[in-house]
């Protein structure tokens, strides 16, 4: 099973979002998207949900087949996705939050199967015990935890996600990638986030896609991230040194005129 | 693992057997409730014959358990009255819930899409110019025939629900444009019923203004007949659309990723809404807060789960009304206070009561 995004466009009225996009993420893989703000990062994880339609290009799930010709249910039991979500605001246990991750595959009631589906997720990433908490009770980690438990929940052979690790502690930031890889080697998911923090995007992807102004600057394994990539992306000066394991580390340098401060 | 997991399964099963029982309580309540209303009154009945009397009529073998003319007091002026608060309550708790739900706000209520201001107008433009789709009968016909103002009441809340519900719809039908299209036809209708006002007589005036309270003694059989269709029917739509009411819960786009139409399913609920208020407004005139209580007290009961919390909407509902106009009726005995005073004065104190209890984890 592969996700493949060939030559996909995208226009915001007459803005461009995404010129010519072509990626493939295949199963099992953690694929990251970097880029500033406005590069289009989000249009493209939703041009794959088919929540935007692409002005041009195509995006294919091998062997299922093009995604804007799926009807929603068919699509909702390939594709999961999880926004860029600050707080919790459902009314909700965080077990029937789950829960609807069996949407696409119930008619108006769970059954013993769904149940058993949320249950496992639950165990697998600890929040077992939280099961009838109330989401808007949980804490930050707890709760992009039980996002990520919704998503699986559902199933998925393709997983998106919207910068999963925004306003967590580093902490939490590395359970979650930790987690993320993890459970799409074991499941055989293809991931693509969205990703602001460059470091952490290098060391928890197999592929790190660069996306500026709606193009593709870069494609490739996170080892072969340059300074000049960097600079060249987000306009910052950058020292990109080898951590102990080989992965690079990317330090930001103070900007000639400004002070440390 | 499979013992631990038959122990968290247990738990889900004890939360819907929890919110069953509920259900059954509200039930409950709402029959004994039923059963009080229908007793008290000028005319006396005891709660056991008023119990045997209902029984009677819905399986009606042997002899009327009370004396044929209280039998007619009861069946032909108290019964309408009562059963329309229990369908009218029914209705605005539903209808509060779905366009809360579809909208994703605590504030909306059946009111949101412009419906009491434009039945009033309706209202206003049959008793005041004796105009309207159905007014051209003239003045006299309207005074004699109570159904000229119903119809124009209801004609003019469905085309206000149908203008929001297409300028929500035309601006893509985000939470936000379609409570603020409600809000702004609200003031055009209230400008134009106060323009009516202004061109009214006295006696016009007090009618409009009569009309404008709320009144469920208004009701006859042919209402309550067809408010309880149409809640019936809208009740089952909105119930087989529990599970896709459910993903609305969370983003717009989670519910599109979970295969759910999401503009389908708003687009559907501003419908079901419209109908669910224009038709017992349109009746039995304004009768606030309800709508926008029955939701949370039903929220707060049996949780956000539509599968249980549109029944348990609808009985809440029901049992406010129906609470409300029992007490305006017995409270000051023999004069009859208008309900739509009383389920403020009730509401009010409960709700706030609620909302201290559980604070900023209400919704």
């Amino acid at each position: 099973m592969t996700l493949r995004v060939c030559g996909v466009t995208f226009r915001y009225g007459s803005v461009e979002a995404l010129k010519d996009v072509t990626l493939e993420v295949r199963e099992g893989e953690v694929v990251s998207i970097i880029g500033p703000n406005g590069a289009g990062k989000s249009t493209l994880l939703k041009c794959v949900l088919n929540l935007l339609k692409p002005a041009g290009g195509a995006i294919l799930i091998e062997p299922h087949g093009n995604v804007a010709r799926m009807r929603g249910v068919e699509r909702a039991k390939l594709i999961s996705y999880t926004p860029q979500v600050e707080a919790p605001s459902a009314p909700l246990t965080v077990l029937e939050f789950v829960l609807l991750g069996r949407k696409p595959y119930v008619g108006r009631t769970y059954g013993e199967e769904d149940l058993r589906i949320a249950e496992e997720v639950l165990e697998e990433l600890g929040l077992r015990n939280l099961a009838l908490r109330r989401v808007s009770e949980l804490s930050g980690g707890e709760w992009r935890k039980a996002l990520i438990a919704r998503a699986l929940a559902q199933k998925p052979k393709v997983l998106l996600l919207d910068e999963p690790t925004n306003h967590l502690d580093l902490k939490h930031q590395v359970n979650v990638l930790e987690l993320i890889r993890r459970l799409s080697r074991a499941k055989k998911v293809a991931t693509l986030m969205a990703m602001h923090d460059v470091n952490l995007a290098v060391r928890y992807s197999d592929k790190i896609i660069a996306l500026k102004k709606g193009k593709i600057t870069y494609c490739g394994h996170p080892n072969n991230i340059t300074a000049n990539l960097i600079k060249e992306l987000y306009e910052v000066n950058v020292e990109v040194i080898k951590g102990s394991d080989g992965a690079p580390v990317i330090i930001p340098k103070a900007t000639s005129g400004t002070s440390a401060l | 693992m499979s013992c631990g997991c038959g122990r968290r399964e247990g738990a889900y099963a004890s939360l819907t057997r929890r919110r069953v029982a509920t259900l059954a309580g509200l039930a409950a309540l709402l029959t004994l409730l039923t059963i009080t209303s229908l007793s008290v009154g000028t005319a006396t009945l005891t709660f056991a014959s008023a119990a045997r009397l209902l029984a009677h009529l819905i399986f009606p073998v042997g002899a009327p358990p009370i004396p044929q003319d209280l039998m007619r007091i009861v069946v032909e002026l108290r019964l309408p009255r009562v059963l329309m608060g229990v369908v009218t309550g029914a209705c605005f708790g539903v209808a509060g819930t779905l366009l809360q739900s579809a909208l994703r706000n605590p504030l909306a209520s059946p009111y949101t899409v412009g419906v009491s201001a434009s039945a009033a107008f309706g209202a206003a433009l049959a008793i005041i110019l004796g105009a309207g789709v159905v007014g051209w009968f003239g003045e006299y016909f309207i005074y004699t025939n109570p159904y000229a103002v119903v119809a124009n009441a209801f004609v003019f809340s469905v085309l206000c629900a149908a203008m929001v519900s297409a300028l929500a719809l035309v601006r893509g039908v985000t939470p936000g444009v379609t409570i603020l299209a409600g809000i702004s036809m609200t003031y055009l209708f209230s400008a134009a019923t106060s323009l009516l006002q202004y061109f009214g007589t006295s006696q016009q005036i007090a009618a409009l203004v009569f009309w404008m309270f709320g009144d469920l003694g208004k009701a006859g059989w042919l209402d309550v007949e067809v408010t309880a269709t149409v809640l019936v029917t809208c009740f089952t739509v909105a119930m087989l659309m529990s599970m896709d009411y459910n993903t609305l819960l969370l983003e717009d786009d989670v519910a599109h990723s979970l295969g759910v139409n999401v503009k389908r399913v708003r687009a559907a609920t501003l419908a079901m809404a419209s109908l669910l208020t224009a038709t017992p407004v349109a009746f039995v005139g304004v009768i606030g807060f309800v709508g926008l209580l029955a939701p949370h007290i039903a929220r707060f009961l049996v949780g956000a789960d539509h599968r249980y919390l549109i029944p348990a909407s609808a009985l809440t509902g029901a049992t406010l009304l129906l609470g409300a106009d029992t007490l305006a009726r017995t409270i000051l005995s023999p004069l009859i206070l208008p309900v739509g005073v009383l389920t403020a004065f009730m509401g009010v104190p409960l709700f706030l009561h609620l909302l201290l209890k559980r604070g900023a984890k209400f919704w």
